[in-house]
């Protein structure tokens, strides 16, 4: 089906979140049901009316814990699409992605996403669940001979090139983490809930140095999901659709690790560019940013990768506080993965409704007409994006 | 014919390791040099194998403070090196008796566990 850009034909008229909660409890399918049933409700939908599902599967897990027989804990007719999404922190847009397809093709007209998941359980805290080694050579057991472990890791080595490229200073990332945290006051369901100093911030202990523990995101239990509608269906929701501008993926050779360390790039600059060339814009035009920003350094670097800010100059202009409320490009403004919570994917999408749908209380920014989505995953090396707009048509 | 007797770019680069050398992949069509992360991409007849220098530039340098596995003891170091012919390693940084930065030479050898480390080519 063709589509003239800048027309959606899709949009998410519904959304909701189960409990969110750092104490281990529910199970996934528990946890997803209740989104699930929240987003239907929010679109002011039944369960019949459904005939979509995208399961969004986390990768933490050590078995699939929700499979398509989970369509039988919800009371839903003949499905057009049952599928699991499952592409590392890509999965939640991904699977919005997905639904549009889906929709643009005439298989389905109401689909619902989730994504869901429980790092934190009685055996494991919350680093633990992501303290597995990452992968960076693509060589076996590599990283475990030395001591390499957690995500935090390839993080913290992109993040250290990123601070010698570009000379930055000790302080470069705790910026990132304090802007977020201002966000994060204005947040009522934002789980940081004291304002963050640079004292305080430089006081917080190291975990891979240069990433100290307020430069991590701060994992929760909890599932999101997302109600996708064809553009052209009435919205029966209390609140306006979200149209569903544009979107793209980019998934490069290099991830931000070895592009830093090669002078190379990932694929984030593709998956910009598919994005706003479907929404008809450029990056002067997005009002607010969300990004998957699960230490404060990818923050940074996906201001510069996606083309908000010049190689180099993201550090500076999140310390002049552009990035903070006031400034001219709110980013994360529900306090992010540091400061709000981390459910993956699910985080910048669910901030993203919010203030694209005017909801956003205390916090709202006045223009929100085109909001920027990211998802990343792996070491920056899978990207999708979306542009999220109150506007079906955009001028 | 088991599992582990199936040569692949992979082991091959493993087998190197395990004698404590390096040695390095490089398209047989093109002579262009291949990143080790790129190794699978390969079937064994495409790659020639030749010794690398063991010079290169430290690339990035992290510090572990947190525990991760009782047997790496924080604080310790990883590092990322990019050898001199290009390809670009994890590895951790030894005999850091003076400053080290980022952009630094260092020189390859082998640990008395057989690990493959760098070491600042000055002390060497």
């Amino acid at each position: 089906m063709a589509r003239k850009s800048g027309t959606a034909t899709s949009a998410i008229t519904g959304w909701g979140t189960s409990a969110l909660s750092r104490a281990p409890g529910a199970s996934i399918p528990q946890l997803a049901r209740d989104a699930v049933l929240a987003a239907i409700a929010d679109a002011g939908l039944e369960c019949s009316d459904i005939d979509g599902l995208v399961l969004g599967q986390s990768d933490n897990l050590a078995e699939q814990e929700l499979t398509i027989a989970f369509r039988h804990s919800l009371n839903l007719n003949t499905l057009g699409l049952l599928v699991i999404d499952q592409a590392k922190g890509t999965t939640m847009l991904q699977a919005i992605q997905h639904a549009t397809m889906a929709i643009n093709a005439g298989m389905v007209k109401n689909v619902v996403c989730v994504f869901s998941d429980t790092p934190i359980r009685q055996s494991t805290g919350a680093g633990e669940a992501f303290a597995r080694p990452i992968n960076i050579m693509n060589l076996p057991g590599w990283e475990r001979g030395y001591g390499s472990f957690g995500a935090v890791a390839g993080y913290a080595l992109a993040a250290a090139a990123f601070k010698a490229k570009y000379d930055l200073d000790d302080d470069c990332f705790g910026h990132y983490a304090i802007a977020c945290r201002k966000w994060a006051l204005l947040t009522p369901s934002a789980f940081m809930k004291n304002e963050l100093t640079m004292e305080a911030y430089l006081a917080s202990k190291y975990i891979v140095d240069p990433l100290r523990l307020f430069d991590c995101a701060l994992p929760v239990n909890g599932a999101v999901a997302f109600v996708v509608t064809a553009a052209d269906q009435a919205s029966n929701a209390d609140h306006a659709p979200v149209y569903l501008q544009g979107f793209g993926q980019g998934h490069g050779r290099r991830s931000a690790l070895s592009a830093l360390v090669l002078d190379e790039t990932s694929g984030a600059q593709y998956a910009t560019d598919m994005a706003l060339g479907m929404a008809g814009l450029a990056q002067s035009d997005i009002d607010i940013c969300q990004l998957y920003d699960a230490f404060s350094f990818s923050g940074l670097m996906a201001l510069e990768e996606f083309g908000f800010c010049k190689p180099g100059e993201a550090a500076g202009f999140v310390k002049e506080g552009q990035t903070s409320p006031g400034g001219q490009l709110p980013v994360n403004t529900g306090g992010g993965q540091l400061s709000g919570f981390y459910l993956q994917g699910a985080t910048p999408l669910l901030e993203a409704v919010i203030q694209a749908s005017q909801t956003a209380g205390a916090r709202q920014v006045d223009r929100h007409d085109a909001v920027f989505v990211s998802n990343s995953g792996g070491c920056l090396e899978y990207h999708a994006t979306a542009i999220l707009s109150p506007h079906r048509v955009l001028a | 014919m088991s599992m582990a007797d199936i040569k692949t770019t992979k082991t091959q680069f493993g087998d190197f390791i395990a004698k404590g050398e390096l040695w390095l992949p490089y398209e047989k069509q093109t002579g262009a040099v291949v990143q080790l992360t790129d190794l699978e991409i390969y079937a064994p007849d495409e790659l020639d194998w030749k010794r690398a220098s063991g010079l290169g530039k430290l690339a990035s340098y992290v510090v572990f403070h947190r525990e991760y596995h009782p047997d790496f003891k924080p604080p310790y170091n990883v590092s990322i090196v990019r050898l001199d012919e290009g390809p670009f390693l994890l590895s951790s940084l030894v005999d850091l008796s003076g400053p080290h930065k980022i952009g630094m030479a260092v020189k390859a050898r082998f640990d008395a566990s057989g690990r493959l480390v760098f070491a600042p080519a000055t002390n060497t």
